[in-house]
């Protein structure tokens, strides 16, 4: 049973203490920071998923299946992976707390969220952001080189340092006709390179280039090419090898001419 | 007189939200509407004492007057205030918790012929399912469970208006509904309170 007076008593202890009712715009402001705090988290998400596609372009991962399952596994982009999956929960959240927000199952947000931060990165990825971002991390966080690009640059090092899966990488150093040249690898060996078979991305094989080969060890310090392809300028290529949609790229930045 | 005096009773909630932002006193009318609502919704899902009940739902008012600016015309009045009295109730369980076992579900007669209507048991309800026995048993499923159950069958709410006090997507409200009903069911089976199924 409630007291008789229960109305009268609460009007008295919001007279008397003064409550009044929170403005307007304090709703509308909550709303707006929230849908803004939205906005950034996709926008993240956006800037992870870009940089994931990038690494996946770059990385030489069409290559591994002539690789061995190994390297996949340790040039996967964990950091930007780990971004992506807390900046969705976060939009989630965010979304969440909107006005009417409860109403989406969490299964539909975070799948929306997804495909935002999947079409965003695309954009990026396309109008060349991604690129200058990730410079961008490179210089201004010096725990992002250590963890993320100088890692990646060692494993791709060493996938073009493994002539015995197929993988040369280094410097033509002297052409000898048509058949045949020397290369000196990213550990200084030197390597008798037969190109016979080999076909080119591009014209344009002088000395002094950089070239990444893919083919099979055929002696000691003897590989037969079959496909050469060139590094080109200090920061990322796209190779395409006749009548393919083949594309070969890796992280070449750390190649010093 | 008497008619100017009444006029609020055919006031719409929404009108008198109006009412009472512009005029403190008119809120008042919504106090009279909701706290005996409220007050048993606060017991049913709590075993506070009536003490503290009250107390409670004073600060649960008192809540609602500070934020009727922030009352969404897209949901009903009831539902938006059963949502800040759920989350009240929640938190000053929370608070309370060390002194409370549990959310515990209060004996009410209209609870049996609700659930033995859902379910379609209405032929097969043994004698001896007293509404003592289902609230013990309704006591014994999970929380999110029985606050469900509480709202679907208690306070006669659809999914749509649980959905919006519980802020849950409706299909979950369904699916809880449906599984807190199954719950139910084996434990009544189990128990040997109803015949069949």
């Amino acid at each position: 049973m409630i007291e008789e007076n229960f109305s009268k008593n609460i009007l008295q202890k919001i007279k008397s203490t003064a409550i009044t009712p929170k403005p307007k715009w304090q709703f509308r402001l909550k709303n707006y920071i929230l849908w803004l705090s939205f906005t950034i988290t996709i926008l993240v998400g956006g800037i992870s998923t870009s940089i994931i596609i990038y690494m996946a372009r770059h990385n030489g991962w069409l290559l591994f299946g002539r690789f061995n399952g190994f390297f996949f596994i340790k040039t996967i982009p964990y950091f930007w992976l780990i971004i992506l999956a807390l900046f969705i929960l976060l939009a989630y959240y965010n979304f969440r707390n909107l006005e009417g927000g409860y109403k989406y199952k969490f299964e539909l947000v975070v799948l929306a969220s997804i495909v935002l931060s999947i079409i965003l990165g695309l954009v990026f990825y396309n109008f060349g952001l991604t690129e200058r971002l990730e410079r961008g991390f490179e210089r201004k966080l010096p725990f992002y080189k250590e963890a993320v690009v100088d890692r990646l640059d060692r494993q791709h090092r060493q996938l073009w340092l493994s002539p015995d899966y197929g993988f040369l990488g280094g410097k033509v150093i002297l052409i000898e006709g048509h058949e045949s040249f020397t290369l000196e690898g990213f550990d200084r060996r030197l390597w008798s390179i037969s190109q016979k078979k080999a076909e080119f991305s591009r014209p344009g094989m002088e000395e002094g280039v950089f070239l990444k080969i893919i083919g099979r060890r055929i002696g000691e310090d003897q590989f037969e090419a079959e496909r050469i392809n060139f590094f080109e300028g200090p920061w990322l290529e796209e190779l395409r090898f006749p009548g393919g949609m083949m594309k070969e790229n890796f992280y070449p930045r750390r190649i010093n001419r | 007189m008497t008619n100017k005096n009444n006029d609020h009773l055919s006031k719409t909630d929404q009108e008198l939200v109006a009412l009472a932002i512009k005029r403190t006193d008119d809120f008042k009318y919504l106090i009279d509407r909701y706290e005996a609502k409220l007050l048993r919704y606060i017991r049913r899902l709590s075993n506070f004492s009536s003490e503290d009940s009250e107390d409670l739902l004073q600060e649960i008012f008192i809540k609602v007057y500070q934020n009727l600016n922030s009352f969404d015309d897209s949901l009903k009045f009831s539902s938006w205030i059963y949502r800040i009295a759920h989350n009240q109730i929640i938190s000053q369980y929370r608070k309370t918790k060390s002194k409370c076992k549990d959310l515990e579900i209060k004996a009410d007669e209209t609870l049996v012929n609700n659930l033995a209507s859902e379910f379609d048991l209405k032929e097969m309800i043994d004698q001896k399912l007293t509404s003592e026995k289902l609230f013990k048993l309704i006591n014994n499923l999970d929380k999110k469970y029985k606050e469900v159950l509480i709202l679907r069958f208690f306070e006669d709410k659809d999914y749509r208006e649980i959905s919006d006090i519980l802020q849950k997507p409706a299909g979950t409200v369904a699916a809880l509904i449906n599984r807190a009903k199954k719950q139910l069911k084996h434990l009544l089976l189990k128990k040997r309170l109803i015949f069949n199924i």
